[in-house]
């Protein structure tokens, strides 16, 4: 058995697993009779514990924009964002259903004024011209 | 007496997990509850020494708890791999440490490092596989790392052609460490040569030297058979030419060059070569630099190195590692050691304070520790590389 106290540089040693298993059966035969070392071997372990984990216990500290992007005040943003997004386009879908039928409208009257208005601006001469080529039936547009 | 039996088995527990990482591995979860089991099932026996009944209780308990089917259940588990991986490095470095240094590591590896003794990755999982694949029954961990070490001793030292054929392969685990070996050689020959000294100046130097030995090694531009002097000598043949030109450049007359002395001096040597931080005559374990103490790929050995350094007054590394944060240092000890709370330590040393003065200096407190944490690891690292 170890005669005194264990020196720091056993005592390190032990720590760091370095000793052989011979060595160190007789280092923890010496604990087994000697607070003041195992006081001294314990307080390396809860300076390892303290200082190391509770780095580890704790959730690693993410890049700024993994926070940002995880953050609860981005999440409401987004679902605002998302919310108003949606009646917007409801909204324009509805208006825009209003305006398709009444252009659909204006279009089918625009075709048959155009017609008319074709016919109306034909002048004497362009009648006697088409009269000529077309024979009586110029004037039925389905026919051009 | 029940006391000190539950102490006793709680220290051993305690070491066995720190070897062999046995809550990492999910052998138990609270160290206390085993150790307590271990009390009560396998006290000593009547005229038993305290080596009879380590070994006995060690023995039954992991019987009792079954660890060679728990082993054989984690043959793919990474923990375990780990746990065998590091067993393996312990004994490399037993064997490092006891053997002659052989022709590979005087031309190859830095002088407190080794290539022969070191556990390549590649070389780990041949070894892994080889043996571990029909997973052996093992009764405790005591012949788990008995096996590990047959393993070790009858892989290691690792040949030379095999070494030389990984630095071909540029494997950086060989080329780091060459590296590392070039450097005190170009400070030498630099200064010897061309009067350059201080890291600043010799550094490209050195980056290029190891581009130029890379290249011609990986690049198959040498004569085979390479062998680990030709590659040391092919370097040396490449920093006298980079420090020839360097001469050339400044001298006067060309004639002057042939002249200089390519032998280092003793006085060089010892400036250059043996650095007196890393040989403290105090703390014989420092002798050969930190890379034979640490193993740098195993944060668990980095950690705790750090923690015998930090704790360790009489540590030659130790004033360097605290200069300047002697004061707080003192606190955060109190905090983790002696477990005194934030408010205990601002009463010893502010005074009793009360209400939102207190909640106050217990914040600040809180962040001068957590601050001078990561300036302390920060500063360790640093040293890490310096005193390799």
């Amino acid at each position: 058995m170890l005669k005194g106290h264990l020196d720091i540089k056993t005592l390190s040693d032990y720590f760091l697993n370095r000793l052989s298993p011979q060595e160190e059966t007789e280092v923890q035969e010496h604990l087994s009779s000697c607070p003041e070392c195992t006081s001294a071997l314990n307080a390396m372990r809860r300076l390892k514990e303290g200082f190391f984990e509770d780095d580890s216990a704790a959730p690693a500290r993410r890049p700024v924009l993994f926070r940002i992007m995880r953050s609860g005040w981005t999440k409401a943003a987004a679902a605002v964002i998302i919310v108003a997004g949606l009646g917007i386009f409801t909204y324009e879908t509805v208006r825009n259903r209003d305006n398709v039928i009444e252009q659909h409208q204006i279009q089918q009257g625009r075709g048959l004024e155009n017609q008319v208005f074709a016919i109306d601006t034909f002048d004497k001469e362009d009648s006697i011209y088409y009269r000529e080529k077309y024979g009586d039936d110029f004037l039925n547009v389905d026919s051009f | 007496m029940a006391g000190r039996l539950e102490r006793d088995t709680l220290e051993l527990l305690t070491k066995e997990d720190e070897r062999y990482r046995l809550r990492r591995m999910g052998f138990f979860r609270d160290v206390r509850d085993e150790a307590a089991l271990v009390a009560s099932q396998f006290p000593p026996e009547e005229g038993e020494d305290f080596h009879q009944w380590k070994s006995r209780c060690l023995r039954e308990y992991y019987r009792f708890k079954g660890f060679g089917m728990f082993c054989r259940e984690r043959l793919l588990n990474p923990e375990f791999e780990g746990t065998v991986e590091s067993i393996f490095k312990r004994h490399l470095r037993n064997m490092f440490e006891t053997s002659e240094r052989t022709d590979t590591d005087k031309y190859l590896a830095p002088d407190s490092d080794t290539v022969s003794f070191a556990l390549e990755p590649d070389l780990f999982q041949e070894l892994y596989t080889l043996n571990f694949s029909s997973m052996p029954s093992f009764g405790n961990t005591a012949e788990l790392d008995r096996f590990c070490h047959q393993i070790t001793s009858a892989s290691f030292p690792v040949k030379e052609p095999a070494v030389v054929k990984g630095m071909q392969d540029n494997k950086n685990f060989y080329w780091e460490k060459f590296y590392l070996k070039l450097k005190p050689i170009t400070a030498a020959f630099c200064y010897q040569m061309s009067g350059i000294s201080g890291e600043n100046n010799t550094h490209d130097i050195w980056s290029d030297t190891c581009i130029s030995v890379n290249s011609a090694v990986v690049d198959r531009r040498m004569k085979e058979p390479v062998t680990a002097k030709d590659i040391i000598s092919y370097s040396i043949g490449v920093l006298k030419n980079k420090n020839k030109e360097i001469a050339r450049s400044r001298a006067k007359s060309p004639a002057d060059i042939d002249t200089l002395q390519y032998k280092l001096t003793a006085e060089d040597e010892e400036k250059y070569f043996n650095n007196p931080v890393t040989k403290p005559e105090n703390f014989p374990s420092q002798e050969k630099g930190l890379a034979n103490y640490i193993d740098y790929t195993d944060k668990d050995s980095v950690q705790g190195y750090f923690i015998v350094i930090l704790y360790n007054k009489e540590h030659p590394l130790h004033d360097i590692l605290v200069k300047g944060y002697e004061d707080k240092v003192q606190k955060m000890f109190e905090h983790y050691i002696d477990g005194l709370s934030y408010e205990e330590i601002v009463a010893r040393h502010s005074g009793a304070k009360e209400g939102r003065e207190q909640v106050k200096e217990c914040a600040r407190l809180r962040q001068e520790i957590k601050r001078l944490k990561k300036s302390l690891y920060d500063r360790y690292t640093k040293m890490l590389e310096d005193y390799r």
